[in-house]
């Protein structure tokens, strides 16, 4: 229920603990957004849902990158693609580092 | 009583196989006593010698041997007993040996972590270089362009790493080693 809060008031935490990536986490380890996700949430907080959605858009579309990798994914995929319509056509070769011959990739 | 048996045998040996007494071979038997008791005297026969036989140990025989129950419930508790403490005592050795390997592991991480680091760089400057390459007559593309709109390092993702290599590579580097199965 909104205004009451039953479950502070019981000091009892049902299903707060998973409302957010950041939450309490066994052995401590930090989620893979969890920068991210700290920067949305400080930004849109209190000031209502019709202000956050217009005021951080920019951190939400990070976060939401960051969860989904849409744009990394397309991003590879483009890449990926023109070399190899380029390696079709014979313009390119690909380099002795990328062709698997090496097998020891030590820095 | 030999005649008797004789004729017994015989009768029975007219059937094709032996067999145990039936109701049939018990009368017949006591018809043919009381119809020969008269000449069984003046016959030799084999009988039981004078006096009777000696006794004959009929009664059961269970000796009492062994330890008792109580006994051997001890001697099995005291063996568990026995038991556990040993793997008590062993297993803190097995905690003491994984402390230790886990110390050894937290002295190496810092050559760990700049080995990943280093591994992780070369290969994006690598693959940078690359896309500079690759994506030169693509026209609009902005070379090594970040998908996020900070300035934050942000870790890279496997198929960012591999993305020019064979597949290969990369499902050994995800699938290689597994945790759990």
């Amino acid at each position: 229920m909104p205004f009451i809060d039953l479950q502070g008031k019981l000091g009892i935490n049902i299903d707060k603990w998973m409302l957010i990536q950041g939450g309490e986490q066994p052995c401590k380890r930090a989620p893979r957004c969890h920068a991210f996700e700290k920067e949305w949430i400080e930004c849109a907080d209190g000031i209502g849902q019709t202000r956050a959605k217009k005021e951080c858009k920019l951190e939400f579309e990070d976060f939401y990158e960051c969860m989904h990798r849409e744009k990394t994914h397309k991003r590879l995929y483009e890449i990926r693609k023109q070399r190899d319509k380029m390696v079709k056509e014979g313009t390119y070769q690909t380099p002795p580092h990328h062709t698997g011959a090496q097998a020891d990739d030590r820095p | 009583m030999g005649a008797i048996e004789s004729i017994y045998l015989s009768l029975s040996s007219r059937c094709c196989h032996a067999r145990s007494r039936t109701s049939y071979d018990v009368t017949l038997r006591s018809v043919l006593e009381k119809g020969w008791k008269m000449a069984a005297s003046k016959v030799k026969q084999d009988m039981p010698p004078p006096g009777g036989y000696g006794p004959v140990d009929y009664k059961r025989n269970l000796p009492k041997r062994g330890l008792s129950g109580y006994s051997m419930l001890a001697i099995g508790v005291g063996v568990m007993c026995f038991g556990y403490w040993r793997l008590f005592k062993w297993n803190r050795e097995r905690r003491r040996l994984q402390i230790e390997e886990l110390e050894a592991r937290i002295a190496l991480l810092p050559l760990l972590q700049a080995e990943q680091d280093r591994r992780q760089l070369r290969m994006l400057r690598e693959n940078l270089e690359e896309e500079a390459v690759v994506m030169k007559d693509v026209p609009g593309w902005k070379v090594g362009e970040n998908v996020f709109h900070t300035d934050r390092w942000v870790a890279p993702l496997t198929e960012e790493l591999f993305n020019l290599r064979p597949r290969e590579e990369l499902l050994h580097k995800r699938f290689g080693f597994l945790w759990y199965v």
